[in-house]
């Protein structure tokens, strides 16, 4: 069964090697340089070693039909804990317990071979994400009918234009069909009329991906789409468990206005 | 769900913290060799990338060697006590295995920080990568080996009670390249001094190994080549092909580092698993 549980998870980025003279500088500076009001804690870990809290305790249950929307200012953690519950990041303390395939589309570019033509990336992606050359195969006329590229597949990737290739890319990547879908942003890719298609095939893709985790600033959009809401704020997380998502349980006294449980953050640890 | 899901970074997976979890490093391990579609892939696309537009392509690896082995036979058999024969097969199979050598220790320094982007957007498992550092130098170690077997072959030193070792050599090569890419790897991510150090000392160690010249040319020589282990590495598959017999010594030697080296990998990769992330 497709899950995602995180429990106590906490991520502290340390900082290392010659970088931790920086951490000095902080610490000296603070009298000149306001507190930020953006970016996590900067903090020592037990043995003194200074390190960024990301993400402060987080706790969350996410099951099948679960959409959840990650926002938040810039650096209070989004794309970190996206990437923890993705287990990308492992938590530096406490646990995260996935299940199920993990598709992500961000950095789209990654292992993009310029040299060779459009077939050849959609392989490459493919066997990248663990797929068999046959079962990629079997999917490449879907792949080359959405991204509309036609001739161009037997091109190589470098004479195309930045647009042609996000379109070879998204068009490959939504293909892949995880169980666990990471976005950091909306993908917001090619002309106009190509946009409008990806818009669509991204509900699509919401709709029928078992998990969707979507970190964004567009709170509209996120809003619209998600029906369990994480808030951070400098890596500490209030969760929203909305109507339709699978922890939500109906209040005692009837629905609430805009029926949702909301979860209570973590308590503040460390100073 | 499909075939797919089940290769590599599929199924359950749980992170927690540091500790030692010897389990989960040697399901990196496996689960990283079985990843073998990813490696294979990232190593021939880097292959192709390097020798790109070129037409004689990874030829160039060939040609390259076969130019230089040719220098150096001239220049230092000139130099050498052993007949030239001998010298030339000595140096050409000494040189080949260098090559190997340098590379997993080399690549094997930037195991996962040349491996940066991948890591911190999927989840793969960090062995994968070591693979692909091994094969990718086990490629271009196979593309050499045609100017040194026409060497072997040209000289007549070539014993038939020797060839039965080579593949036992070679398996033994590659399973110490593994967890020597495996530990450089993590080490160098964390103290990248240790990388530049390597590379610094690369030169050095070539000339402390038995390659230009024979252990049997000096006792200081002698001396260096006991105490250099890379040594007994070149032995156990230069020694049955020059002389047809089996180096126990030299067996036993590698046999220690197999072993110790694998343990060492092991717990390296139990500890630090979940850290390397944060260190590129």
């Amino acid at each position: 069964m497709v899950h995602i549980i995180a429990d106590h998870a906490t991520l502290c980025f340390p900082l290392l090697g010659s970088d931790r003279r920086h951490v000095e500088d902080v610490k000296r500076g603070a009298a000149k340089s306001k507190d930020a009001s953006v970016g996590g804690k900067i903090i020592r870990d037990s043995k003194g070693h200074p390190g960024v809290l990301a993400v402060d305790d987080f706790n969350v249950q996410l099951g099948h039909g679960d959409r959840v929307g990650i926002r938040g200012r810039n650096g209070s953690g989004k794309s970190t804990l996206l990437k923890m519950l993705g287990g990308i990041f492992p938590p530096t303390s406490g646990r995260v317990d996935i299940e199920g395939r993990i598709g992500g589309l961000f950095n789209l570019r990654l292992g993009l071979n310029s040299e060779a033509n459009g077939y050849q990336n959609i392989i490459l992606k493919g066997i990248m994400q663990g797929m068999r050359r046959k079962d990629i195969e079997a999917l490449v006329p879907e792949i080359a009918a959405f991204s509309e590229l036609g001739e161009y597949l037997e091109l190589p990737v470098k004479t195309y234009s930045s647009g042609m290739i996000m379109r070879l890319l998204f068009s490959t990547a939504t293909a892949m069909k995880p169980d666990i879908l990471l976005l950091d942003e909306w993908v917001s890719t090619g002309d106009k009329e190509f946009r409008e298609k990806v818009d669509a095939e991204m509900e699509r893709i919401v709709e029928k991906t078992p998990i969707v985790i979507i970190a964004s600033h567009n709170h509209r959009r996120l809003d619209k789409v998600s029906n369990v809401m994480i808030t951070l704020e400098a890596g500490r997380a209030q969760v929203e468990f909305r109507e339709g998502s699978s922890q939500y349980r109906e209040p005692a006294g009837g629905k609430g206005r805009h029926g949702s449980n909301v979860v209570e953050g973590p308590r503040r640890l460390r100073g | 769900m499909s075939d797919v899901a089940r290769i590599g970074r599929a199924g359950s997976t749980v992170l927690s913290p540091r500790r030692v979890e010897f389990g989960r490093a040697v399901a990196d391990i496996a689960a990283g060799f079985l990843n073998y579609r990813i490696w294979q892939t990232l190593t021939w696309n880097d292959l192709a990338k390097r020798y790109s537009r070129s037409w004689i392509g990874l030829g160039w690896v060939m040609i390259a060697f076969a130019f230089f082995m040719l220098v150096k036979v001239v220049i230092f058999g000139s130099l050498s006590s052993a007949d030239s024969g001998t010298f030339a097969v000595h140096l050409a199979i000494g040189y080949m295995l260098w090559r190997f050598i340098s590379g997993i220790l080399t690549d094997g320094a930037s195991t996962f920080i040349s491996s940066h982007s991948w890591i911190k957007s999927e989840p793969i498992p960090l062995s994968t990568f070591v693979y692909k550092v091994v094969f990718t130098n086990f490629v271009l170690f196979v593309l050499t080996s045609p100017a040194v077997i026409a060497i072997c072959y040209y000289f007549g030193i070539w014993t038939v009670g020797g060839i039965e070792h080579i593949p036992l050599a070679l398996a033994a090569i590659l399973v110490n390249a593994v967890w020597i890419a495996l530990s450089l790897g993590i080490i160098c991510a964390r103290h990248r001094d240790i990388m530049h150090l390597i590379r610094s000392v690369m030169i050095l160690l070539y000339f402390a190994s038995p390659i230009l010249w024979m252990p049997s040319d000096s006792p200081t020589l002698e001396l260096i080549a006991t105490y250099n282990p890379i040594s007994y590495f070149i032995e156990i598959l230069r020694g049955p092909i020059m002389n047809g017999f089996w180096p126990v010594r030299a067996w036993i030697v590698v046999g220690a580092f197999t072993i110790g080296g694998w343990l060492f990998a092991l717990f390296l990769l139990a500890r630090f698993k979940n850290r390397v992330v944060f260190w590129l």
